[in-house]
């Protein structure tokens, strides 16, 4: 893929005095640079060095203080894994958060597809449409959509939780939710690809679907990469749709696990800081081993 | 290898005319070109072959194949006819080694797995390129990389060719080996090619026919020397290589040929072409079919031939370039011989002499 980061060529400084001026001249703008992202750190590692912490100190003192008074703990981390069914809210954050990144991701890039690189009546008002429907904010439909869920359950089979009882529920109502956003981002990157290299495709005697299987998908690869990492993010990070759309308690995700920690004992700081970190792994994790697609993608489409 | 039909292609893009009335045939075998400026609907034809454009109005046949038929309401999706392209971008996958790009149509058309092996080699052995097997696109070179399309285009035995300006991303160098090595392949192989082209010198060498494209219709169709010595109007005269256009009235006529009053002088000129055309006409003549010489030099006299005032002599290493007038008449002239003096004279065959208008 050409979008490798080519390296600035730069003259490198010879004399020392010349390095020097070099780092003052900078020196402004990264010292502003350095404070802006202490700033913004601070709340992290406060909340950080209080899960570490047990109860009694939370209670008596700042976080602040362990830095003179060191006495750290992993006590709340095993609490809340162990005690606090925090264990298997994690897969089920787990088991949310993966199809519902895949089945927008796949669908989506399908549409995709049609709206870039197949002619049908009324492709680009179709299109709009989709995209217009970007605008409607989740929580005008979160009713309506749970009767249709209830209803649908008691029309198939007589049984109201059938889709809310288990994880399809959330699963349906993320993907749809997604799908707008999905076939927007790919499309306007599909769009960019060269002409000439699906032509070449279809000469070759392709089908659209092993075109898109074939040679689509796999020089999407930022752009697929940065809406799976957007997705995956909200769909993790997410308590509203969990709340109305899991309503199984053994389905329960992270999000709504830690909001009852804080509710049915008061406010267990220890507990609602070391189950906040644990929420907090994942998402960093996929950031920093996605990173680099993830910056190439937020470019997709803009500039090509 | 069958034959190709052009027949009444009529292409509009809005109310814009692309393709006026194109018709033509290519024989079995025949590297046919397609030449023309950009906007001439040059390209636009080749891709309503090959399945990409279709046109409002005409035909397509392939042999016994009809590809497009406007009447009929016959369009073959561009998957099923069963072409090779080379594309003037080449086109190459660039997720997939030499070995994939080549692979791919051959998957497509469900060959068992030692079968694509085989053909995959015995075709990057055809263009050289075996050692490459291997590679990513972004490792090879220009000239490289264009192999591997057309390669890729050779690889499933395409019933036609289809280039569409491949030689255009190349350096001079590499342009003039690539398009011998192309028609020696194509020679080869007696594939029935369509070659799209705006380099005239590409056209004039490489092609067994040009047909001559400009605004949508086809001009001329002939051979290369056809083109060049008896283009068949003035456009065709002007971009098919360089050319001395005289303006006259037909005086007198006789012998297959005219005798042209040359426009604002005393000169006649006579023409070995044009026989029965009268009134005003357009005299095309090559800078290089001009002989110069001497003012005293009298081996050649008579008609054709006059006295002429040199303004600008440029040395071009294998031939001198003359801007001369005579009279009113300015003519350009190519010639291996430098003539002293700031008066000589020049002489026009009645044989380099065509009638465009």
């Amino acid at each position: 893929m050409s979008t490798q980061a080519v390296p600035v060529a730069r003259a490198h400084p010879a004399t020392v005095s010349e390095r020097l001026v070099n780092f003052v001249s900078r020196s402004p703008v990264h010292l502003v640079l350095i404070a802006i992202a202490v700033i913004w750190l601070i709340p992290s590692v406060g909340l950080l060095v209080t899960s570490f912490r047990n109860r009694p100190d939370i209670a008596s003192s700042g976080w602040w203080e362990t830095l003179s008074n060191f006495n750290f703990t992993l006590d709340n981390y095993e609490n809340v894994l162990s005690n606090q069914n925090m264990g298997s809210s994690f897969l089920n954050s787990l088991m949310i958060s993966i199809p519902a990144t895949l089945f927008p991701l796949l669908i989506g890039a399908a549409a995709a597809y049609a709206f870039s690189w197949i002619r049908f009546p009324f492709r680009d008002t179709i299109f709009l449409g989709i995209v217009a429907l970007m605008v409607i904010p989740v929580q005008m439909t979160l009713v309506p959509v749970l009767r249709m869920f209830r209803d649908l359950g008691n029309w198939t089979t007589g049984k109201e939780d059938l889709i809310t009882g288990s994880f399809v529920g959330i699963w349906i109502a993320h993907t749809t939710f997604a799908l707008p956003f999905a076939v927007f981002l790919l499309r306007n990157f599909f769009i960019t690809l060269p002409r000439d290299l699906i032509e070449a495709a279809r000469v070759d005697g392709a089908s659209n679907l092993r075109i898109f299987f074939r040679v689509i998908l796999p020089l999407s690869v930022p752009a697929l990469a940065s809406f799976g990492i957007f997705q995956f993010l909200w769909v993790w990070n997410d308590l509203l749709m969990a709340l109305v759309f899991v309503q199984e308690p053994d389905d329960l995700p992270l999000t709504v696990r830690i909001s009852q920690v804080q509710s049915t004992y008061g406010v267990e700081w220890h507990l609602l800081s070391a189950g906040a970190f644990v929420l907090m792994a994942v998402p960093l994790a996929v950031f920093f081993s996605l990173q680099r697609y993830f910056v190439q993608g937020l470019l997709a489409g803009s500039v090509k | 290898m069958p034959e190709i039909h052009v027949r009444n292609i009529v292409k509009e893009f809005g109310d814009q005319r692309a393709l006026d009335d194109v018709s033509f045939d290519v024989a079995e075998g025949e590297l046919f070109t397609l030449l023309g400026p950009s906007g001439c609907g040059k390209s636009t034809t080749l891709m309503s072959i090959a399945g990409f454009q279709h046109p409002e109005a005409g035909r397509i046949a392939v042999g016994d194949d009809t590809f497009f038929d406007a009447v009929a309401k016959i369009a073959v999706p561009a998957e099923q006819r069963n072409l090779g392209i080379v594309f003037q971008s080449y086109a190459v996958w660039p997720h997939l080694t030499v070995f994939g790009n080549l692979a791919f149509p051959l998957k497509v058309r469900k060959l068992r797995r030692d079968a694509i092996r085989a053909r995959v080699r015995q075709v990057l052995e055809l263009v050289e390129m075996l050692p490459y097997e291997q590679r990513y696109p972004h490792q090879l070179s220009g000239g490289q990389q264009q192999r591997v399309a057309l390669a890729r285009a050779l690889v499933y035995s395409p019933s036609v060719l289809l280039l569409d300006e491949p030689f255009s991303n190349l350096d001079a160098k590499l342009r003039e080996r690539a398009r011998a090595w192309v028609k020696e392949l194509q020679g080869t192989l007696g594939l029935t090619t369509i070659f799209v082209t705006h380099d005239q010198d590409e056209a004039l060498s490489m092609s067994d026919r040009v047909a001559v494209m400009s605004a949508g219709e086809v001009q001329q169709i002939g051979t290369p020397e056809e083109i060049y010595r008896r283009p068949a109007n003035r456009f065709v005269a002007e971009f098919v290589g360089r050319v001395n256009l005289i303006d006259g009235l037909v005086s007198g006529s006789g012998g297959g040929g005219v005798v042209v009053d040359v426009a604002g002088s005393s000169h006649q000129l006579t023409v070995n072409d044009g026989a029965g055309v009268s009134g005003s006409v357009t005299i095309a003549v090559r800078p290089e079919a001009v002989t110069v010489m001497r003012l005293d030099d009298r081996s050649v006299d008579g008609m054709n031939t006059w006295e002429a005032e040199v303004e600008t002599v440029a040395f071009l290493g294998d031939h001198y370039e003359y801007d001369v007038k005579a009279g009113p008449l300015a003519l350009t002239v190519q010639s291996s011989r430098r003539v002293e003096g700031d008066r000589i004279r020049v002489h026009i065959p009645p044989d380099a002499c065509a009638v465009v208008e």
